[in-house]
């Protein structure tokens, strides 16, 4: 109702060196998942057989230069590199995004009324982080079968309990914030307490475990692909080219690296910028 | 009740004291050129309210400036020590042992880790060398000196377990245990409920004219100025703006921020129908203008028609004998009593 | 006699308390069976030292705790189990004022937002005429109508402090607790903040309900004034009659206990350690009797005293088996020499 000036300085993202080097290297995943077509040298999925296990560097005769060398099957290592990049993010960013919903309804919710339906949802929330995380999406994934939406499922699906957990213990304290009290004596119905004044101040919170998240997500899809229960084989990812590069490291050392390289520096970058979302949103605010 | 002395022996002098702090929003003093002086046996109360700079005037004294604060001017001397040209292991014997100093929220100032009766030991072991006998003796004494009912006992208990006032005592049984000379209480009873503020008051005052120390109590209530001091240093935005003696205060106070501060606090047993209220905020330490600090909300001002306020600054000028302020209307010319 | 507008009767809200970890838990009277008749149009001081309740009332009184047992009725209604549209009904005549300008504000939220909100959720106008309201009220609390996009972070304590009079103001209600409105607030700018509330009682002719410790305050707003110790109304009075004649001990005690206005009025008092018994483990009868100087043992220490009015004085209410005798042989002394 009242627009006016912008609080927090989203500036501060550029300022900040450990933000910003997030920022820059989450920006070049997410402009190569996007123009993977454009930018990448060849067809990841082309086979230069005459080129097997090439070193990074070499030139074949029709002038493609392999700039990270290629794969036991001829493939080169960059353009896999650059299309696994969709896989990667696309899969852990929806499996994510899927817990985080869930979760962080279910923590509102549980939270808020309290009584019995809190008590069944952090049950379930036990239940739910006891069983190892790998256990659970490996089981999850042989249930549902094959496919791109089960392995998203499986590997989200269990993410929304430590969302829910999270969420809640922050909802038990604002619940009681004056101003929470304020809007009761108003008259607010539950759902505008819940969605106006209870969750924008949750959210953050949300989002940086969300951003971690992630970050395991990517390794767990990658284990996942390693195991053959992952993306199938036809669709680049750098859990594939782990799996793959793993019988021949001694000899081609660059199809591990460089793919196991893309993946930690990719969840680096998701943690600083979690690191950074840390600070930037309440000192300001709660002031 | 402390004897009068008239004529006391200065035991604390304060010498434009200047401790800056250097923040995002920009730099500022808290404590601004601020100088006054505690004599044996007498309270000083340093009065203003939040960001006068009377907290942080003791803690420059202490050495206990928080970064990024510094203290960047002037002299802290006791007995013609200046302590803030001593080094910090110097300093560590003085503090607890020559000047003490107590806090506002008794139960969050004591380490919630260790039993009050270690604490208070803790004191001893620092400045005395006893055996560890005669410090529970003398920790059982502390306790009943303030106060404390049952001290045996209560040796043994974790802060969160007692009350404010209890910790409280605790605290003050903790910075008189080695007998300083000054014991700088800061907010001492902001916290406590008001029978219990009147215990601990009382309390201070025995303690004080039983040992002869030196007091500066920092508040902002003018009640427990009344009651506790006996000289009075008014401070606004980080300055000293008035000081004088307590009845002389009360009885004729002279700087508008003063004046306006009695007119501003509801009187027990004198209920007016309305009350002065000084208009506006405390200024932004960080966007000081030129002139008198406290000129923006200045009634007086206007109906002096002064414009000197805004352009200069005034000094703090002993205008009558043993009262100074710092204020245009009565510089530059002696006040005929 | 006044028309009453808000009437508690057995009012009593407890709270189950974990006694450490193999004690079990144990009952708390936050407030105990406190009977409070509150007249429209009067400002009524709520007074007391921690642990007395006074907060506790005050929010129940807003209906935003729910009481254990007891009766609430505001304007001749019941009002202790209302929900839904006459709850509503309810909110739009109740309001509050919270103690700390800093946490009873979002701070997410622009103050203009947090302001209208409460015109939002009972359907007042349009969003341009709430807009228009938020505006007016802005200026009546003393700030610029301009103020609304901004957050309560831009502002001081002394400021917020207003947009939370605002808030509660908005609809106009009659009736208003204020919950220590000016103990979080530095001295000058308490005297901006109470004088704005008294003219705003004034000019919208509000019922209010003034939480605070500070007596020398609650001397100065008040009508009449109630005081609370440990969950209980132990007193209660016109306000010049309290304060120039305490007749309960723990009263006596208050006033005694606030410093001196000036010099040389300085008293010595007594520094002894005289502190508030757990609530976890209240005194049998009268809850003041062991910091009582005129305690009775047998009586004090076994009955708890009713509020009851000492017949000399049927405008007041004392708590107070000693003060209540006395009365009688006050009256019983017109008549017959006695002691």
């Amino acid at each position: 109702m009242f627009a006016g000036r912008e609080v927090g300085t989203l500036r501060s993202m550029f300022t900040t060196p450990s933000a910003l080097v997030g920022v820059v290297v989450l920006a070049t995943v997410v402009v190569c998942a996007i123009f993977a077509d454009v930018i990448s040298p060849v067809d990841p999925a082309q086979q230069h057989l005459l080129y097997r296990l090439s070193p990074p560097g070499t030139v074949s005769e029709d002038g493609v230069t392999f700039v990270l060398g290629t794969d036991g099957l001829g493939r080169d290592v960059l353009s896999g590199i650059i299309h696994g990049s969709r896989v990667s993010l696309i899969v852990a960013v929806t499996a994510v995004g899927l817990g985080m919903l869930i979760g962080v309804a279910l923590g509102l919710v549980s939270g808020y009324s309290g009584g019995w339906l809190d008590t069944v949802i952090m049950r379930a929330v036990d239940v739910t982080i006891v069983l190892p995380f790998m256990l659970m999406a490996l089981v999850l994934r042989l249930a549902l079968g094959p496919g791109l939406g089960s392995i998203v499922i499986a590997l989200g699906i269990s993410g929304w309990a430590t969302h829910a957990r999270l969420v809640r213990g922050e909802v038990l304290s604002l619940r009681n914030k004056e101003y929470v009290l304020a809007s009761v004596a108003n008259g607010a119905p539950h759902g505008f307490i819940m969605l106006r004044r209870i969750l924008p101040h949750v959210l953050a919170s949300a989002i940086v475990l969300a951003s971690l998240q992630v970050g395991v997500t990517i390794v767990a899809e990658a284990s996942l692909t390693f195991l053959g229960l992952g993306v199938p084989p036809e669709i680049p990812s750098w859990g594939q080219m782990l799996a793959n590069g793993r019988d021949y490291m001694t000899r081609a050392w660059w199809v591990t690296t460089f793919s196991g390289l893309a993946i930690v520096l990719t969840v680096l970058a998701l943690n600083l910028i979690g690191d950074w979302l840390c600070d930037y949103r309440d000192p300001r605010l709660e002031r | 009740m402390s004897e009068a002395h008239d004529d006391g022996r200065v035991l604390l002098e304060i010498k434009g004291l200047t401790t800056a702090f250097s923040l995002a929003e920009g730099d500022f003093n808290a404590v601004d050129n601020v100088s006054f002086s505690v004599k044996e046996g007498r309270t000083l109360s340093l009065v203003g309210e939040s960001g006068s700079g009377k907290s942080m005037t003791a803690l420059s004294v202490m050495g206990l400036v928080p970064s990024p604060g510094k203290v960047v001017a002037g002299e802290v001397l006791l007995d013609g020590r200046n302590l803030l040209d001593m080094s910090a292991r110097e300093m560590r014997k003085i503090r607890g042992a020559e000047i003490s100093m107590i806090f506002q929220q008794p139960t969050s100032a004591l380490n919630p880790t260790y039993r009050v009766g270690t604490q208070i030991r803790e004191v001893f072991k620092l400045h005395r060398d006893w055996t560890r006998q005669v410090e529970t003796e003398k920790v059982i004494a502390a306790l009943r000196a303030v106060g404390m009912p049952d001290p045996e006992a209560r040796l043994r208990a974790y802060p969160h377990e007692l009350s404010g006032g209890m910790a409280q005592r605790v605290m003050i049984a903790m910075a008189l245990a080695c007998e300083p000379r000054i014991l700088i209480a800061d907010e001492p009873t902001t916290a406590l409920d008001v029978t219990i503020q009147a215990q601990i008051l009382e309390l201070i005052r025995e303690l004080q004219s039983s040992s002869d120390t030196s007091v500066i109590l920092i508040t902002h209530d003018l009640g427990v100025v009344a009651e506790m001091a006996d000289e009075v240093a008014v401070m606004y935005a980080g300055e000293i703006v008035e000081t004088t003696d307590v009845e002389t205060l009360f009885d004729e106070p002279l700087h508008p921020y003063t004046k306006g501060l009695m007119g501003s606090v509801p009187v027990l047993g004198d209920p007016r129908p309305r009350l002065e209220a000084i208009p506006g905020t405390v200024p932004n330490l960080t966007e000081l203008s030129v002139g008198c600090r406290f000129a923006s909300r200045c009634q007086a001002r206007i109906e002096a028609g002064l414009t000197v306020c805004q352009t200069h600054h005034p000094e703090l000028v002993e205008v009558r004998p043993g009262h100074a302020v710092r204020c245009w209307l009565y510089s530059g010319q002696e006040v005929a009593e | 006699m006044s028309d009453v507008i808000m009437r508690a009767s057995a009012l009593t809200k407890e709270y189950q308390v974990r006694r450490g970890a193999l004690k079990g838990t144990a009952t708390v009277k936050a407030v105990n069976g406190v009977n409070l008749d509150i007249r429209r149009g009067e400002t009524i001081g709520l007074v007391g030292e921690s642990g007395c309740g006074k907060t506790t009332l005050g929010r129940m009184l807003v209906k935003l705790l729910e009481p254990t047992s007891g009766k609430i009725e505001f304007d001749g209604k019941d009002v202790t189990n209302v929900r839904g549209r006459e709850l509503k009904e309810f909110r739009r005549r109740v309001q509050i004022v919270f103690q700390d300008p800093f946490s009873s504000l979002d701070p997410r939220a622009r103050i203009g937002d947090s302001m209208a909100e409460p015109l939002l959720h009972h359907g007042v106008g349009d969003k341009d005429e709430r807009q228009e309201r938020v505006a007016k009220m802005l200026e009546m609390v003393g700030l610029h109508r301009s103020h609304a996009t901004r957050f309560p972070h831009e502002f001081s304590g002394g400021q917020r402090q207003r947009i939370g009079i605002g808030r509660a103001l908005i609809l106009r209600p009659d009736f208003v607790v204020a919950d220590e409105p000016v103990s979080a607030l530095d001295v000058s700018v308490q005297a901006q903040i109470l004088n704005l509330l008294a003219d705003l009682q004034q000019e919208l002719s509000l019922t209010l309900v003034f939480v605070a410790h500070n007596l020398a305050v609650v001397e100065h707003i008040s009508d009449r004034v109630a005081v609370m110790y440990l969950g209980r109304i132990v007193e209660l009075a016109e306000r010049s009659e309290l304060f120039s004649r305490p007749t309960h001990p723990y009263t006596e005690m208050l006033l005694d206990a606030v410093p001196a206005s000036h010099p040389r009025n300085r008293r010595p008092r007594a520094p002894e350690a005289s502190e508030l018994p757990s609530p976890l483990d209240p005194p049998a009868g009268c809850l003041f009797h062991p910091r009582c100087p005129i305690f009775e043992a047998g009586f004090c220490d076994e009955v708890v005293p009713p509020l009851h009015p000492p017949p000399s004085e049927p405008s007041r209410l004392v708590a107070c088996h000693v003060r209540i005798r006395e009365g009688q042989t006050r009256t019983f002394d017109e008549g017959e020499s006695q002691k």
